[in-house]
């Protein structure tokens, strides 16, 4: 191939790369996964983090979780007409308990910086007056939760608190993605966490994202670092453990514990209060607490896991460019006969045409996840590659200011003659 | 009996200075300075432990930093490698027997409090007695023994009584003699539950109620006209949506079992 055309596709193939990580960012913005990722996600985060062990952990002594799953009351539930009936039961967080719990924190937990309840109070109860003082007198210091219901309806906590969206999306029921913005202005609790706990500031000018005046992803794919595995008993009590406390255990300690021992659950600790038994969502590591996974969303923001760093662009466009680069020279690699064999059929060829691509961009996805951490959908750009390259060879060679619908006709009935 | 002796060397390092460790449970004979370990001991800096067998466990917390048990055995470490057990599932999947039905009540299972704050969300605002009340408990969580018992108190006409419940294995009482002998109860009395104990010295008031005091023969004989009125021949179709809604609404809480005998026909 003449240089001249040789260096003509290789300008080509940049600009297609670039056209390529711009999908790539449509799509990795968008809130919810596609069922492909979940597996490879799964087992890329496994190999790296369980096989090679690269699974840094954040300080257990950084947090406390306490579970509110014991702890429920009944109130009245509306009935068919809408009034609250003894008949219709709704089970709640027992709110006289949680009352309780905060009053021990603001009595033993004054360099506790932030409690995050994850318990959604969208139901008055007689219990709330004692639970509002409380909160009142954490202040800042405390954030509920609020909930967007099929993307537009918000539900709020009834009681006066501080609020973030603890709200996410997602494909087969199965959570990947936490978004951090949601209906253009809300942000999601991982984000107020950030922003309150590190002096952040995560804002969105236009279509970018920014945290900390860095690009950041609009959803990003969590990294689980904490994970139902890392909670258990030990037989060494030198190391710290991830721990979840019931709050009935909380409460009680209080009658035998001593003051600085009760100042000790809670010294320094980020408090996530929420429901480890009920409020259970499946994700690529098995079921998860969604306080959990909002604590590891979290800690994914804190490590700057979102952010859109400028090698990894010039990763992304250096591997779009070699794959762009093949597709316009019509590269392939040559299959061993016994493979060619196999897939005689018509379909059975176009997979095992799809071969190099899957094989170029499930590297691409491995690296970028093992350098970068972050995930990239590989099978719908796999449909892209193969739809470009049906088009290049079937498009190209054809003059563009001859494609006219009568023309493009003439030329499939001069390659059937 | 080979004595095992563990010594926890809390002084030394000064991270375990600032940790506190306490007992949650004591699985075998084990003790410090002659002493038998117990629950919600709290364990010194200068501790030392005596296990009287190998198999002896000592579970502890340490408010700041988690779950522990001390044993003087080598715990046989599990494989926790978590892609090869994600391997294993998905090679080998666990099975799982699922039910296509809910539970809608308790129909064999008598009230059964897991802790104190079972007890007081049963025992409070309103609370029907008929016959002899009888409550399972979680003996792990609540101790009853000498030293730890629980004392009702209720008022009838211008009479304080103060009566400690009957124990037995698992089960706590309420004999509905007491208020036979007290001279009859007419609608509701005004009873607080206590939690005694004797150990710390302190008595923990777990709930004050309105207690209704009926016989399980009036109980029954108003649902018998209940289920007339409603026209109604299921039994658990009456008990579901009749019997311990009503029940509930007009007389409080209620054990839910005792409501199934008078209500379910099928067993006479």
């Amino acid at each position: 191939m003449p240089w001249k055309k040789r260096l003509r596709i290789f300008f080509l193939a940049i600009l297609h790369a670039v056209f390529m990580l711009g999908l790539t960012f449509y799509w990795l913005s968008l809130p919810y996964s596609f069922g492909d990722e979940t597996f490879l996600i799964k087992w890329t985060s496994l190999v790296k983090k369980s096989l090679i062990g690269i699974d840094p952990k954040p300080d257990p002594e950084r947090f406390l979780f306490v579970d509110v799953s014991k702890t429920k009351t009944t109130i009245d539930g509306p009935n068919a007409f809408g009034e609250p009936s003894p008949y219709y039961r709704e089970v709640i967080t027992d709110r006289q308990h949680l009352a309780e719990l905060l009053r021990m924190i603001v009595d033993y937990g004054a360099d506790s910086p932030l409690v995050f309840c994850d318990v959604l109070f969208a139901d008055e109860t007689p219990a709330d007056s004692l639970l509002q003082a409380q909160i009142d007198r954490l202040g800042k210091k405390i954030l509920g939760v609020g909930h967007l219901q099929e993307g537009t309806q918000l539900l709020t906590p009834q009681l006066s608190m501080p609020y973030a969206l603890s709200t996410y999306q997602a494909s087969q029921g199965i959570f990947l993605k936490y978004p951090l913005l949601l209906a253009d202005s809300l942000k999601t609790a991982p984000v107020v966490l950030v922003e309150q706990l590190h002096q952040k500031i995560f804002r969105k000018n236009g279509i970018f994202y920014r945290l900390d005046g860095k690009l950041s992803f609009p959803s990003p794919i969590i990294d689980f670092k904490i994970r139902s595995s890392d909670f258990k008993e030990s037989n060494d009590p030198s190391l710290p453990q991830f721990t979840i406390y019931d709050l009935g255990f909380v409460l009680e300690s209080e009658d035998y514990m001593e003051e600085q021992d009760l100042e000790a659950f809670f010294r320094n600790k980020v408090i996530f209060i929420g429901d480890f038994k009920e409020d259970i969502h499946q994700t690529p590591f098995g079921k998860m607490a969604g306080s959990l996974i909002v604590c590891n969303a979290y800690l994914t923001l804190l490590e700057g896991e979102n952010i859109i760093s400028f090698w990894w662009m010039f990763f992304m466009i250096i591997s779009f460019t070699i794959i762009s680069y093949r597709i316009l020279t019509e590269q392939k690699v040559k299959h061993p006969r016994w493979l060619v064999k196999l897939f005689q059929s018509k379909f059975g060829q176009i997979l095992l045409n799809a071969l190099d691509e899957v094989f170029f961009l499930t590297i691409m996805t491995v690296l970028s996840y093992f350098l970068f951490n972050i995930h990239i959908n590989i099978l719908i750009l796999l449909i892209y590659v193969k739809m470009v390259e049906y088009l290049w060879k079937n498009w190209r060679s054809f003059p563009i200011w001859n494609w006219r619908p009568g023309n493009i006709l003439r030329k499939k009935k001069i390659k059937l003659q | 009996m080979k004595s095992i002796t563990l010594f926890i060397l809390l002084c030394l390092p000064i991270c375990l200075l600032c940790q506190p460790y306490y007992v949650i449970s004591v699985k075998g004979k084990v003790s410090i300075d002659g002493v038998p370990l117990q629950k919600k001991d709290k364990l010194t800096t200068t501790a030392q432990i005596y296990f009287s067998s190998s198999e002896a466990v000592v579970f502890v917390v340490s408010p700041g930093k988690g779950y522990y048990y001390l044993s003087p055995q080598k715990v046989k470490k599990e494989n926790t490698n978590e892609f090869f057990l994600s391997l294993k599932e998905a090679l080998i999947p666990t099975k799982q027997f699922r039910a296509t039905s809910t539970r809608v009540a308790y129909k064999e299972k008598a009230l059964y409090f897991e802790d104190l704050y079972d007890m007081m969300g049963f025992f409070k605002d309103r609370v029907l007695l008929f016959d002899d009340g009888i409550y399972l408990l979680d003996r792990e969580e609540i101790t009853l023994d000498s030293l730890h018992w629980f004392e009702l108190e209720y008022q009838n006409g211008n009479k304080d009584y103060l009566k400690v419940m009957p124990s037995k294995k698992d089960s706590l009482f309420i004999p509905h003699q007491w208020f036979v002998e007290s001279g009859p109860i007419t609608g509701t009395v005004h009873a607080t539950l206590f939690y005694v104990d004797k150990q710390d010295n302190r008595r923990k008031k777990i709930g004050q109620f309105l207690l209704s005091v009926e016989s399980a023969n009036s109980i029954k004989e108003e649902l018998e006209a209940l289920r007339e009125i409603k026209e109604i021949t299921d039994d658990q179709l009456f008990f579901n949506e009749q019997a311990l809604p009503y029940l509930q609404q007009y007389y409080g809480n209620v054990d839910a079992a005792r409501v199934w005998e008078l209500v379910n026909r099928e067993k006479k």
